[in-house]
């Protein structure tokens, strides 16, 4: 019995420090045993791992810059902007696939730069208002310049990755919009990049210096660590890979669609995400989008479609749904955690050592 | 006072003897007209250690702030090496704001002349009348947009002639050789009205006199003032907006400039380390990464690599002898804030002499310490300054550590 418990917390230990490829196996593997996946659900799985991207991006700003940021969603929006503005058939340009996304990453990352640059001397809520109010501005050009970004309508059709691209005969845009899982595994690797990609910046000195900042600005500035360039690199970063989220995000719908989707009601779920998941955790973060988000738009689908089913079966009334009272399960589910584990689920070593002195 | 009478014989670090290193000029610091220093002079030499005594808390910390650009001086200086703390205004600052001037002006610009309008004129229309996207026909397209030319384009298969910005239809045609003719037509008849009457007309328009009847027909009186006042509208627009967008970039960008010149970060880089009263260390950081931290700034100023390219060998080893030679080893991965204070503070030192400075200045290290922790950290600093550092302590009361100076300082409170 003591053996098989250490056994089991060796094993518990051995999956914290290396869940990643684990986690990353299974899911490559899921559309093959879970068929679901390859079918309807498979875009919404998708638009969770994007999601989950943009998360991460917003984690470098929030979890460990500490500079609260409610216009994530703007940056997305505008990524996704760039993409179809250089692809789309309507548009003169019609660039390929990855160099459009390049260049739309590469823009979005400027306008993030843009935007804190003017914002230097500004904390805590006075920044989240600029980014809410920046998050805003972008929403209602979007909505107005119709010419540019197609306004409500938004810009379409986006055409696929790899279209116009043959692989033995078999074109690869095609196969993207045919089937699901194309996109499922695109989502996936950028994913992966991108978790690989924010371990490193987290572990090299400019991480330890957005760090250093959070922690005490003072003492940061005296031992010479330029508070300006460390800030600017955090929006710009956050930018860069909400951006890319972004990208992926409207190629795998084909259009922009509602601009008002990138509004504040998106930046601050989100942001919610990542709160509950733990803040500066990578595996939190992600935990926290699957978790939100998959609740949302994978869960209530499929226990709505299974309760209807029951429900004509045995009863008269009208039929009760879950997705009604989605809204109001995730309030009571964000109070609940933040009541029990105000840390988040699975809190960074350092956030949680942070939230003890607090409270103390 | 000037230069100390009892200077601490250094292995050779004084450059010369006329320049100390640290000269403090008449500063003066005022918070909330309240005057904390008032025309201090003090010059401390290259190796020397410094004891500032004052019963008083303000002015001590005013001081230290000071020469560490943590608060700004209402008069006077402070130089070091006989330069004054200040970035000075480099070519790269000069691109930089020159950089951010132009593009804010561009932004206001893009805003003035109507960026949505000129996407329609520039990119929509050219789709629309099939006119291939070639560099010229873009070029053609955007001066016409400037120009306010009238343009030729397209609703539910009718061909309509509309301003520039296609805010007006001026008239409707069923195909489109007929509405170019009418275009180019009417096009004419607005140039001659820009060049007014004081302007022989050319060739061009002396055909159009020939059939003045017809154009009498085209274009009203008032339509043709409007039409003809647009291009010099747009233009005027546009250029205002970009100058007032410019000035703005410009000035911002140099207030944020002049407002970052007397900063920590210079003085830092300028070589002054500080510790302050109570420590100010990273507490959810371990004892290893607060002073890694400060090590790999160091290491990237120095060897002027971009940081992913830090010789990474080189700080962690840096790092584990400033660790040894403070007693943390024991200590190395805890969380900061769960040490002592005595062990904060010879963490902060650490952190301070991470950084390879040339000066430290050490805020009132006896609070909070009991006698022996004060004599320990008194003695860990004296070995430590051995070694052509200069030393700056301040106390309010005789202590340990102005026994390691060799120069004392009063900060009399009036």
């Amino acid at each position: 019995m003591k053996i098989q418990r250490a056994s089991v917390s060796y094993f518990a230990k051995c999956f914290k420090e290396n869940w990643d490829l684990p986690v990353f196996t299974i899911l490559a593997l899921a559309p093959w045993f879970y068929p679901a996946l390859a079918g309807g659900l498979g875009g919404q799985m998708t638009s969770v791992l994007i999601t989950c991207i943009a998360a991460l991006g917003l984690n470098v700003m929030v979890g460990f810059t500490g500079f609260l940021h409610l216009g994530i969603a703007s940056f997305f929006g505008l990524g996704g902007l760039f993409l179809a503005i250089l692809t789309v058939p309507m548009n003169p340009l019609e660039i390929g696939f990855l160099p459009a996304v390049l260049v739309s990453v590469g823009l979005t990352a400027a306008i993030g730069t843009l935007l804190g640059s003017p914002t230097l001397r500004l904390r805590g809520e006075y920044l989240a208002i600029v980014t809410l109010g920046f998050g805003e501005v972008v929403r209602v050009l979007f909505l107005n310049l119709e010419n540019v970004t197609g306004g409500t309508q938004g810009l379409g059709p986006i055409p696929p990755p790899g279209s116009g691209i043959f692989v033995s005969g078999i074109d690869l845009g095609r196969e993207f919009v045919v089937d699901s899982r194309w996109f499922y595994y695109l989502a996936l690797i950028v994913l992966f990049v991108v978790v690989l990609l924010v371990r490193v910046l987290e572990k090299s000195p400019l991480g330890r210096a957005w760090i250093a900042v959070r922690e005490e600005p003072l003492a940061a500035a005296t031992i010479g660590i330029s508070t300006t360039k460390v800030r600017l690199s955090a929006f710009t970063i956050a930018a860069a890979i909400a951006g890319l989220a972004g990208c992926l995000s409207v190629a795998s719908i084909g259009t922009t669609g509602d601009p008002n989707a990138f509004g504040f009601n998106r930046s601050v779920a989100i942001l919610c995400a990542v709160i509950i998941g733990g803040l500066g955790s990578i595996p939190g973060t992600l935990v926290g989008v699957t978790i939100l988000f998959g609740f949302d738009i994978v869960v209530i689908p499929s226990v709505d479609s299974w309760m209807q089913r029951i429900q004509e079966q045995f009863f008269d009334a009208s039929p009760f749904t879950l997705g009604s009272w989605r809204l109001a399960l995730v309030g009571i589910a964000l109070i609940v955690v933040m009541r029990f584990r105000p840390v988040g689920l699975i809190p960074s070593r350092r956030f949680a050592a942070e939230f003890q002195e607090l409270q103390q | 006072m000037t230069h100390g009478e009892n200077t601490k014989a250094s292995d050779g670090t004084v450059l010369s003897a006329d320049i100390p290193l640290l000269s403090i000029d008449r500063l003066t610091v005022q918070s909330g007209g309240i005057s904390l220093i008032d025309e201090l002079e003090l010059d401390v030499p290259a190796g020397s250690n410094v004891a500032i005594i004052d019963s008083g808390r303000g002015p001590k910390a005013a001081l230290l702030d000071a020469i560490c650009g943590l608060r700004p001086a209402s008069s006077g200086s402070v130089r070091l090496d006989g330069r004054r703390l200040k970035q000075g205004f480099s070519a790269k600052t000069f691109w930089g704001v020159l950089f951010t001037g132009i593009l804010v002006g561009l932004l206001c610009a893009a805003a003035a002349v109507d960026i949505d309008r000129l996407w329609l004129a520039v990119v929509k229309r050219g789709l629309v009348v099939d006119e291939p996207f070639t560099p010229a026909n873009v070029g053609r397209r955007l001066r016409s947009y400037f120009r306010a030319e009238l343009a030729v384009d397209r609703l539910a298969g009718n061909w309509r002639i509309v301003t520039a910005d296609g805010r007006e239809v001026l008239a409707v045609r069923r195909n489109l050789s007929e509405a170019r003719e009418l275009r180019n037509q009417m096009q004419a008849a607005v140039t001659a009205r820009r060049t007014g009457p004081g302007v022989i007309p050319d060739i061009t328009d002396l055909v159009g006199d020939a059939n003045e009847p017809q154009r009498e027909l085209l274009l009203d009186e008032t339509t043709l003032d409007q039409l003809a006042a647009g291009k010099s509208r747009i233009r005027f627009r546009g250029w205002s907006a970009f100058i007032c967008g410019l000035l703005l970039g410009l000035g911002m960008s140099l207030a944020i400039w002049q407002r970052g010149r007397r900063s920590p970060e210079v003085a830092a880089r300028a070589g002054v380390a500080r510790t302050f009263r109570s420590p100010r260390i990273f507490p959810a950081m371990t004892v290893f990464e607060n002073i890694l931290v400060a090590v790999e700034q160091c290491d990237y100023r120095k060897s002027s690599s971009l940081w992913p390219l830090i010789n990474k060998a080189r700080c962690v080893g840096r790092t584990e002898e400033l660790i040894r030679s403070l007693g943390l080893a024991d200590q190395s991965f805890v969380f900061a804030q769960d040490l002592t204070r005595y062990e904060q503070r010879c963490l902060e030192v650490a952190r301070g002499l991470a950084m390879d400075p040339r000066i430290l200045l050490v805020d009132e290290p006896a609070e909070g310490m009991n006698a022996q922790q004060q004599h320990a950290l008194a003695s860990l600093l004296k070995e430590i300054c051995e070694e052509s550092l200069t030393l700056i302590v301040t106390s309010s009361d005789c202590d340990p550590f102005t026994m390691i100076c060799d120069r004392t300082v009063y900060l009399s409170t009036q």
